[in-house]
């Protein structure tokens, strides 16, 4: 069965990929010059209540004994408490990441709707106006940073015609500006994947065959070519939608919009370290078990994999 | 490719190289050039409109010219380019060559790390060792030559696999040639081309991902010009000052669409030539 063997591997790699981003967590962050129970006790405080700290940080114990309890409470999302507002890291970043996975998503959904249509169009009339018009909009999306994008739509729609609000996320009109900035650049990306992928597939015989014995052009390419070349585009987009969430961390920025990227921003602001590692160590986990869906779900569809 | 397209792909390549040439001309001559001193405050003139006397695109929130400061930011923004892409390939051709002619397990444990760095977004991963090792462009540099030397590696290794097949490198082995030989002679000079396509696109990412380091903040620290930070100031004048958030992201937006263009058409013509 050579959709178990594959599962397995997807998951020893899943595994793997999370136990190499704890561990690198874990060293970057010792290797922080400063120790942190001194910049918790402050100025004032006696070498005892130093040592205090030292001791419920665990920052007294030997690295092997830190690694290993490091890595048993990253396994139970347990990144402790954040130095400054004294709740649970873990709690802090749920509260956040549905807004910056509905951010992501909704982008993710856009990004799919325009990608592939103007893919699938650039491909099938290659070397026409149409398609130098999808690789043009292909490479100024690529070409526009997102947050630049973002600022240049708030400035349009926001500030010039007042359609749209201008900071927040309060309302479902909130939404609309940054989800197309975030999408834009996505899209513009996909379009290249769905292009290639399809002039590709529509190179092979069965295309030429099919359209010999005179099935309509459209025909051929939306019940054959079009399933094949969108399998290569899933595994990319388990990556894609990897690089929406980090996109999502700076668009929140131009919009204000209160998700996980500001929450982190400010970590790093205040170098408050247990939250920086629990996000940290979120978003990579996050990320490997999306990319890992990604890669099932392009096994269970290929029946090349599927059945083996 | 048809010719009529080949002609305008080459027509295209020339305006990409004329408009990165002038851009590396006018980085290099920025003090010549730019009408006043990027640092220079003058708060009378502080969100002077562009067209004013002596301030063409403007003044920002410490009347400083932005025409200026983009032209200083051009440094900043090619500096970065050259430094992580440099940074990028070093590392990636020691690593490509390792995996490459070691094979075995030090390939498949060099492969592993390559690729679980290039399965995590960048940004985020930039954030982060920005995060622990401090603002700035140094560490921004660093950090980007870092991340993006997997994508060096990934060719070097693959290349180096399929060129160690080659009849004239195999029998240049027999002959006792001395590895550094080979590697100099036969295998460099063949992945040339790739490499090059990849230094131009990687140019290109690390030119926006220092902007929105910079623009996050954690990037080039003020006054410094930088294109990304001009953004970031932008960002707090957008009713007052709109015109303010324009011209730094022109700036970047057409640098970086020149890089990528310029890879994708060297891609196009090494390819034919190949």
């Amino acid at each position: 069965m050579a959709i178990i063997e594959l599962l397995l591997r997807r998951t020893a790699r899943l595994l793997l990929t999370v136990l190499l981003i704890t561990t690198i967590v874990f060293v970057t962050v010792r290797v922080i010059p400063g120790d942190p129970a001194l910049t918790i006790a402050g100025m004032e405080a006696t070498e005892q209540q130093v040592s205090a700290i030292r001791a419920r940080l665990g920052t007294d114990q030997p690295l092997g004994v830190q690694y290993v309890s490091w890595l048993r409470a990253s396994l139970r999302f347990d990144f402790g408490t954040s130095y400054f507002s004294n709740e649970r890291v873990i709690d802090l970043i749920l509260q956040r990441f549905p807004l910056t996975a509905m951010l992501a998503l909704l982008s993710f959904a856009l990004a799919l709707t325009l990608a592939i249509p103007i893919g699938v169009v650039a491909a099938v009339k290659r070397w026409t106006l149409w398609d130098g018009l999808g690789l043009l909009f292909a490479q100024v999306g690529m070409a526009i940073p997102g947050f630049w994008l973002a600022i240049m739509l708030l400035l349009l729609f926001s500030v010039q015609l007042g359609w749209l609000p201008l900071f927040g996320a309060d309302t479902p009109l909130h939404w609309v500006l940054p989800v197309i900035a975030l999408a834009t650049e996505r899209a513009a990306v996909l379009v290249r994947f769905v292009r290639s992928s399809m002039t590709e597939e529509l190179d092979k015989e069965y295309v030429l065959a099919a359209e010999a014995k005179g099935f309509p052009v459209w025909r051929v390419v939306l019940r054959h070519a079009l399933r094949n070349a969108l399998l290569p585009v899933i595994t990319v987009a388990g990556i894609q939608f990897g690089y929406l969430l980090g996109g999502a961390v700076i668009i929140e920025q131009v919009f204000s919009l209160p998700g996980l990227g500001r929450l982190f921003l400010s970590a790093i602001h205040g170098r408050d370290f247990p939250l920086i590692q629990g996000g940290v160590v979120f978003i990579a986990v996050v990320f490997s078990v999306i990319n890992f869906l990604a890669d099932v779900l392009y096994a269970v569809i290929n029946p090349r994999i599927r059945v083996g | 490719m048809k010719p009529r397209i080949a002609t305008a792909a080459r027509v295209v390549l020339w305006c990409t190289l004329l408009y990165i040439g002038t851009l590396a001309l006018v980085a290099i001559a920025a003090p010549l050039i730019a009408p006043a001193d990027p640092l220079v405050q003058n708060i009378p003139a502080r969100f002077s409109s562009p067209g004013t006397a002596g301030y063409p695109l403007g003044a920002d929130d410490f009347g400083r010219d932005v025409l200026s400061r983009i032209i200083f930011g051009a440094r900043a923004a090619l500096l970065v380019g050259l430094v992580s892409v440099g940074i990028a390939l070093l590392l990636g051709l020691v690593t490509g060559l390792a995996a490459g002619l070691l094979e075995g397990p030090v390939d498949s444990a060099l492969m592993l790390l390559m690729d679980a760095v290039l399965s995590f977004p960048t940004v985020l991963l930039a954030i982060t060792v920005v995060s622990v090792f401090g603002y700035g462009l140094p560490q921004v540099m660093a950090a980007i030559g870092v991340i993006f030397s997997p994508l060096f590696a990934r060719i070097v290794r693959a290349e180096t696999l399929t060129l160690k097949q080659e009849p004239y490198v195999m029998s240049a082995h027999a002959l006792g040639t001395p590895l550094r030989r080979i590697v100099s002679v036969h295998l460099l000079p063949n992945m040339l081309p790739k490499i090059v396509v990849q230094c131009t696109v990687t140019f290109a990412l690390a030119i926006v991902i220092e902007a929105s380091l910079s623009f996050l903040g954690l990037g080039a620290q003020p006054p410094q010009p930088s294109w990304g930070l001009m953004l970031r100031s932008a960002r707090n004048y957008l009713l007052d000052a709109p015109w303010l958030a324009f011209y730094p992201g022109l700036a970047i937006g057409l640098t970086v669409f020149s890089f990528n263009l310029l890879g994708d058409l060297l891609n196009e013509l090494l390819q034919i030539r190949r």
